[in-house]
């Protein structure tokens, strides 16, 4: 990591962030897996017609686990889309108020919605060691589908990582955002 | 309770508006509106609980898979300034006449829509690398800026474009609901493969009309699109095979092996991408560092339309629980004058939409409560998606709203005044209703190519 990370380690937030970043580097290792994986597929069916179930399934499941995984970072690097019309043009204390009452009627609950509502399936999932309803699929969807709860928890560490650095907008002393590539 | 269901599309659009992540907002706003219903006695909370489900049938969406492998592809090209060196080709090639430049631009415009389909991307992309230069070259600051909105906003419409995808995902859900409600036995099905095809005639179309119109004002007024001098053109060498055929064959390559069905929109997307790695690798421009990069930000892209695609199915789970989907559903058949008022009525919505809401959100919030009523009264599915994909991508270049005309405003030197802009978007604007109309005239357009390929 860089010195930025550094600069501000005594910080909260510093830590509050960690599991969201290691989140994304996991995503981005995954998602080279998903690449390959159905670059493999692709040789295997027209080079040696030879179709596979599993590697397929293997595709799917990184292309899933990357995108939830990156769910939470995305949050940080302020990569979700905003309806930014008037936003963008208010002072940064309107946008930290925003940014805070939005994470408290929006964010918050739906995080607190989808693990609550997801856990019983999961843990089903799990109790029946869940496998790919393909013939000759993977086994171990189980840990795939623990993603739906993995996800919403990740995204409350970082959302009260998220309610901090408005808090710190609206009390004047936030530094710009870093972006992805200057920063990891 | 239909009523209230409008209530919480209303209170949604305003609160969109305060700027909140549109993913948590829609998410959020109908998870408040299922508490307060739920307390009232009028819907029960339990229909949220089909929501595990929901996400389980996101994670295993093998259609989607190919949005991260295109915006993978597109971030390599760019990255790696294989898109940068490939504007320069074109520009050598076609700067030696009037209005050269800005044919090249469209013309790059085109082929990197087909890899990246982000409007906000190509338009910054483009306005960072060929603004300058055309000002620099004496072009008139209207037509310039109008080019580069215009030809950013291909990537919507040209194929593979991540809109199409979403778009064909969605529709081919739409139209099995469509045809279950007539009682078709067995349904007919439409695939993101069927809307790249039928896109591919309407988009070249559009490029088409583009070029026609510089052409045209470039010999009427040369003066606005000074061709480069002998001096400049001499003083840019272009080494050909590296920098334009290679690109250029790959993007080919990719297109070609889903319209010839040799491969599906997922494989070619994966090919497409391992291609561009390689591309990078021969121009020393990849190491471990820089694939890791552009890995994390596909990956922060993906997980943002993702988002916004979990948010939009609380959002139509609670909808639909107050009966709204069956209310829209009743409101565009009962609509005087018919399918075509509906449809008027619903692309009319969609532009105006267009304004605040970007295609991720329109493709998963609107397109599903309107699509299976328009496809139901008989509108060919390929059809409807690429009018949709036309009038939105006309949305984004409308002033004073459009979003592609808010990217170039970032990033154009203050001294182009935003009412340039906006004069140079028109006559681009007019070119985007000529097509929309040619493909209510006719419709074969779009649906002659997927039934010529395909039988």
């Amino acid at each position: 990591m860089d010195k930025s990370v550094q600069k501000d380690g005594g910080r909260p937030s510093w830590w509050l962030e960690r599991p969201g970043l290691w989140g994304l580097q996991l995503s981005s290792l995954c998602l080279l897996g998903s690449l390959l994986s159905v670059v493999a597929v692709v040789v295997l069916r027209y080079l040696f017609r030879e179709p596979s179930i599993a590697l397929q399934d293997l595709s799917l499941w990184l292309h899933a686990a990357s995108f939830m995984l990156a769910i939470p970072a995305a949050l940080k690097w302020d990569q979700h889309v905003r309806v930014d019309i008037f936003y963008r043009r208010w002072p940064e204390p309107t946008q930290g108020w925003v940014d805070l009452i939005g994470s408290l009627l929006f964010l918050f609950p739906l995080v607190a919605f989808l693990l609550y509502g997801s856990w019983d399936s999961v843990v089903l999932s799990w109790r029946l060691r869940e496998a790919s309803a393909e013939t000759g699929g993977l086994p171990g969807l189980f840990i795939v589908k623990s993603l739906v709860v993995v996800m919403p928890a990740l995204l409350a560490v970082q959302g009260v990582a998220f309610v901090l650095s408005a808090w710190r907008k609206i009390r004047g002393d936030h530094r710009e955002p870093r972006t992805p590539s200057t920063e990891l | 309770m239909e009523w209230v269901a409008l209530l919480m599309f209303a209170v949604v659009a305003v609160a969109l508006l305060a700027g909140f992540p549109v993913a948590f907002t829609l998410a959020g706003t109908a998870l408040l509106f299922a508490a307060l219903g739920d307390a009232m006695g009028w819907i029960h909370a339990s229909m949220l609980w089909a929501m595990p489900n929901r996400l389980f049938g996101i994670m295993g969406n093998a259609t989607l898979m190919a949005v991260p492998l295109f915006i993978f592809m597109g971030i390599t090209l760019e990255k790696s300034r294989i898109a940068e060196d490939l504007l320069g080709a074109m520009a050598r090639l076609l700067g030696n006449r009037a209005g050269g430049l800005a044919i090249a631009v469209a013309l790059v415009g085109m082929l990197l829509a087909a890899s990246t389909g982000i409007v906000g991307a190509t338009v910054v992309t483009m306005g960072l690398l060929s603004l300058p230069a055309m000002l620099k070259r004496g072009y008139e600051p209207e037509v310039a800026c109008g080019t580069i909105c215009a030809s950013g906003t291909l990537g919507q419409i040209i194929p593979p474009s991540i809109v199409l995808v979403l778009l064909g995902d969605v529709l081919s859900a739409a139209y099995q609901q469509a045809q279950r409600t007539m009682g078709k036995y067995p349904p007919d099905s439409v695939s993101v493969g069927d809307l790249f095809v039928g896109a591919l005639l309407p988009g070249v179309l559009l490029v088409l009309l583009y070029i026609a119109y510089l052409s045209i004002k470039a010999w009427m007024q040369p003066h606005t699109m000074p061709a480069a001098s002998d001096e400049e053109l001499a003083a840019t060498p272009v080494r050909w095979l590296p920098t334009f055929a290679a690109p250029v064959m790959l993007i080919l390559l990719v297109l070609g092996s889903i319209l010839g069905g040799y491969a599906t929109p997922t494989e070619a997307s994966a090919v497409g991408a391992v291609g561009a790695l390689v591309l990078a690798a021969f121009k020393r421009e990849l190491n471990w560092r820089r694939t890791m990069e552009i890995a994390r930000q596909t990956a922060l892209t993906t997980a943002m339309v993702f988002m916004i695609l979990v948010g939009a199915s609380v959002f139509s789970l609670v909808f639909r629980a107050y009966g709204g989907d069956e209310w829209i559903q009743q409101g565009l058949h009962a609509l005087p004058g018919g399918a075509w008022a509906a449809l008027w009525l619903v692309l009319l919505v969609m532009f105006f939409l267009g304004f605040v809401l970007d295609f991720i959100e329109i493709t998963f919030v609107v397109v599903p409560l309107v699509a299976p009523a328009l496809l139901a009264s008989g509108f060919d599915p390929v059809w409807l998606g690429v009018m949709f994909a036309l009038v939105l991508q006309t949305s984004f270049l409308t002033p004073p709203f459009g979003f592609s005309l808010f990217y170039l405003r970032g990033v154009a030197p203050a001294r182009v005044h935003t009412a340039q802009i906006y004069r140079g978007v028109l006559p681009f604007i007019l070119l985007q209703w000529l097509l929309i109309a040619g493909l209510m005239v006719w419709p074969g357009l779009a649906t002659w190519l997927p039934h010529w390929v395909y039988g």
